[in-house]
């Protein structure tokens, strides 16, 4: 599956699996992201499928 | 995993929320803030410190849709490709909204952007500088400027200023700043809203705001001390919201600076030149 990591602008092919498994992946820590899958908001223990669009949106910003 | 609250899916853990529920809780945080802290009334009009970024849009929407009458002030410190962009997503919010909003800027005060600023210095520390400046000289007349400041900011901002031995300033750990001759009184009804929420609210809300980080942030102290909060946090859980409710207490306890009129500009100082006419004299030299 296609996953947009907002921080760095990117796109990856992942595996499908968790968002915990995810964020894990890339070594990303949960505080500072929130998950997207097609549109809406889903909580780390959510199974991802094959063909849904991920972003991986970053909580930092401003200075 | 459900809402804690509902039988809805959860968009949001820690708590437990859906779209609906986050909505309420936010809004339920911020009332219970301002009520347990005596922060405003509904008969104020709060000037909203405002970037554009997700924690002051969902302010001024939160305040707007508790009853407050607030109004947007927003400091465009002149970082070319970054400002302009919050810039624009605030002036869209507000007149969707029908938010007054005022835009001040360094140039104005100093006859330069922030880029034109920073040779040889801390950017940060001379935006801090001017940015605090503008926002109390242009809020003279309202009742109080209201921040978006949340949990990861405060616990940010208590630890930064014990790295660098500024216990002194431990005091500006404050729900609502204390009153004091010529500032215009400061309250962060977002101080208990963890930043993540903030932008699921937002979100949820069908905000469509540009993500932009700073370009300066990267060299900042704070981005290292943020960092490294977030991997204490996801070990320890709640761990900043310690740090905040212990910071808070310290604040209590800890002496008030002493301010005079600036010789110069008359808004308060600590010298008898403040901070901002120095750094001012410095800039255009």
């Amino acid at each position: 599956m296609k996953v947009f990591i907002e921080r760095t602008k990117e796109t990856r092919e992942v595996p499908v699996c968790s968002v915990d498994e995810l964020l894990r992946m890339f070594s990303i820590i949960l505080d500072e992201v929130l998950v997207v899958r097609n549109g809406k908001l889903v909580t780390e223990d959510e199974v991802l499928a094959e063909t849904d669009e991920i972003k991986i949106l970053s909580v930092i910003s401003g200075g | 995993m459900q809402c804690s609250r509902c039988d809805a899916k959860a968009v949001f853990a820690n708590p437990s929320l859906c779209e609906e529920h986050l909505v309420s809780y936010v809004h339920e945080t911020v009332a219970k803030t301002i009520d347990e802290h005596a922060l405003c009334s509904k008969e104020e009009t709060l000037c909203v410190a405002a970037s554009g970024g997700k924690d002051s849009v969902a302010l001024l929407l939160v305040l707007k849709e508790l009853g407050y009458a607030v109004e947007a002030l927003c400091v465009d410190e002149g970082i070319a490709g970054y400002r302009e962009h919050s810039l624009r997503d605030l002036r869209d919010v507000c007149a969707k909204h029908a938010i007054p909003l005022k835009v001040v800027s360094f140039e104005e005060l100093t006859g330069k952007p922030l880029d034109a600023m920073v040779e040889g210095r801390y950017p940060c520390s001379v935006c801090g500088v001017f940015r605090r400046y503008l926002l109390n000289t242009y809020a003279h007349g309202y009742d109080v400027i209201a921040t978006g400041h949340n949990v990861d900011d405060e616990a940010q901002s208590c630890l930064m200023n014990l790295i660098k031995g500024h216990k002194e300033l431990l005091h500006r750990s404050h729900v609502r700043t204390p009153v004091a001759e010529g500032f215009v009184p400061r309250i962060k009804p977002f101080i208990f809203l963890p930043e993540r929420m903030i932008l699921a609210y937002t979100i949820v809300r069908g905000l469509s705001l540009q993500y932009e980080e700073c370009p300066y942030a990267q060299q900042s102290l704070r981005a290292q001390v943020r960092d490294s909060l977030n991997a204490y946090e996801q070990e320890h859980p709640g761990m900043k919201r310690s740090l905040v409710d212990a910071a808070l207490a310290v604040a209590v306890d800890t002496p008030e600076e002493v301010f005079t009129p600036c010789a110069r500009c008359g808004e308060p100082s600590v010298d008898s030149v403040c901070r901002s006419c120095q750094l001012r004299d410095e800039v255009s030299s």
